[in-house]
């Protein structure tokens, strides 16, 4: 594939598909994050436009040859130290493809707000489930902070709470769809 | 007397070995593993790791950019200024190879930019009767090492709570610290002592198993459990998230039973050199054989 990329072409990608990018990347960690977002914040454009574009969270080893660099070695960062910025990076920028290492599936979940939260809840427990929680974290407890007066405690799975059964899903895979009135098992995509 | 130039210049080589190429034992694991994965995605990782070490060996580059934090283990006779060369080899093999200047200050992450700060670069030291002076280099990337943990069992908790602990820690790390791993696992001692022997653990070769048998069939219990967890290599699925468990034990007080896991990236890097007293040096990146 050759970036900048299309809507199109990234959706036709299946998940582990292995892929060769071609074209022009570009690099980007915590640092570049921070800037670029509070560029757009203000309302300042990037001096590059990333519609489409790939990300590569990048270390290098750059040489200080006499005022100028020269780069020596570069591979993939951690990439789960942009988990909290990258939401709103993908959002802001439109980037496609994100080249790094580690995997950051987890932090969708942390990244997902109070709403999208309740709707997997809510839709579990639609399908006949008794309840269903989402371990609290700080956005939770900051969200029933603003909601109420009132004390409350934070419940926690234990830690070596032992399950029926464990089933793993990628949040970060659902496709949203849409359940048509009256039945909540009639659900069409969009 | 070992000169302080000689032992300087023993550190820059011991650390561009380290960095630009791995120890047979960790290659041959790798290699192994590669044969041994059907997904063609595990696959396709490992063989982007080949031929990245392939690379930086034939071309004197270093592996990843992680130069790695500079810890040193430093063992036989210990006279003179160890720690003043070992610090003057890191500054100019930092400058020559070059290294990332990886140390900062941990508060304001203001960088040296020669790899040199308050306690760093570390060394280990354990004075013996030989007559040369042995100095490891272990490179230690933050990607791994980032995953490290800690914790103090209740004596109770016994054997199978560290074995879930260890469990727990590989899974939690995922694809962070750069699968496949090392774990290293140290037992008993205290909080200090027990982390250390994690990290030391890490130095001992893939092909040499503990003296001891029992830690040797916890070994392989171990690395069999983390094995299946999935992880794979890069953390994409397989069959391989770790190429070796190297569990060592400490004696502890009777009320505590600490337990520590140091993972370490596929790119294990070490070397060692020793140094003689009429000038010989002698280096290995396999650690030399245990006597």
């Amino acid at each position: 594939m050759r970036t900048p990329l299309s809507e199109k072409e990234v959706r036709s990608l299946k998940a582990g598909q292995v892929v060769h990018l071609d074209g022009l990347v570009y690099t980007g960690r915590d640092e570049v994050h921070v800037r670029a977002l509070e560029k757009h914040d203000k309302g300042e454009g990037l001096p590059v436009d990333l519609r489409g574009a790939a990300l590569y969270h990048c270390g290098p080893i750059v040489k200080d040859d006499d005022g100028g660099w020269t780069l020596v070695a570069a591979g993939p960062t951690t990439s789960a130290r942009m988990n909290a910025l990258e939401p709103r990076f993908i959002e802001a920028f439109g980037i496609r493809a994100i080249i790094g290492k580690g995997g950051m599936s987890q932090p969708t979940i942390d990244a997902m707000s109070v709403d999208s939260r309740e709707v997997i809840c809510n839709s579990v427990q639609y399908l006949s489930a008794e309840t269903a929680i989402i371990n609290p974290d700080e956005k939770t407890i900051e969200y029933v902070k603003e909601n109420t007066e009132k004390d409350f405690t934070v419940v926690k799975s234990d830690e070596d709470a032992e399950f029926a059964q464990v089933k793993n899903y990628d949040v970060s895979k659902l496709e949203p769809q849409i359940v048509v009135p009256p039945d909540v098992f009639y659900v069409k995509d969009v | 007397m070992i000169s302080p130039e000689l032992m300087e210049q023993v550190v820059v080589n011991i650390l561009r070995t380290a960095v630009t190429s791995l120890p047979s034992d960790i290659l041959s694991a790798l290699e192994k593993a590669e044969d041994l994965e059907t997904s063609e995605i595990a696959k396709t990782q490992l063989r982007a790791i080949l031929l990245n070490v392939k690379c930086a060996e034939e071309t004197s580059i270093p592996m990843c950019q992680d130069t790695g934090t500079p810890l040193f283990f430093v063992s036989g006779r210990c006279d003179g200024d160890i720690e003043k060369a070992i610090r003057r080899g890191v500054e100019r093999a930092t400058r020559e190879i070059p290294l990332r200047p990886n140390i900062v200050h941990p508060l304001t992450r203001k960088n040296s930019g020669n790899n040199m700060g308050v306690g760093m670069p570390h060394v280990h030291f354990s004075p013996g009767p030989e007559d040369f002076v042995e100095i490891t280099v272990m490179p230690k990337g933050a990607g791994s090492e980032n995953m490290s943990a800690l914790r103090m069992l209740s004596p109770s908790e016994g054997l199978r709570s560290v074995k879930s602990f260890v469990l727990d820690v590989v899974v939690d790390a995922g694809g962070r610290p750069c699968p496949p791993t090392i774990v290293g696992v140290g037992i008993g001692g205290s909080a200090d002592i027990v982390m250390s022997l994690a990290k030391r653990a890490l130095l001992r070769p893939l092909d040499v198993v503990n003296p001891d048998s029992e830690l040797g069939e916890l070994e392989e219990e171990l690395l069999d459990a983390v094995n299946q967890t999935g992880i794979g290599p890069m953390g994409l699925g397989g069959r391989t998230t770790c190429l070796g468990v190297k569990v060592d034990l400490a004696h502890c007080h009777t009320a505590s039973l600490p337990v520590a896991v140091n993972l370490q990236c596929w790119a294990a890097r070490r070397a060692s050199a020793r140094l003689f007293r009429d000038g010989r040096v002698t280096y290995s990146k396999e650690g030399f054989a245990l006597d």
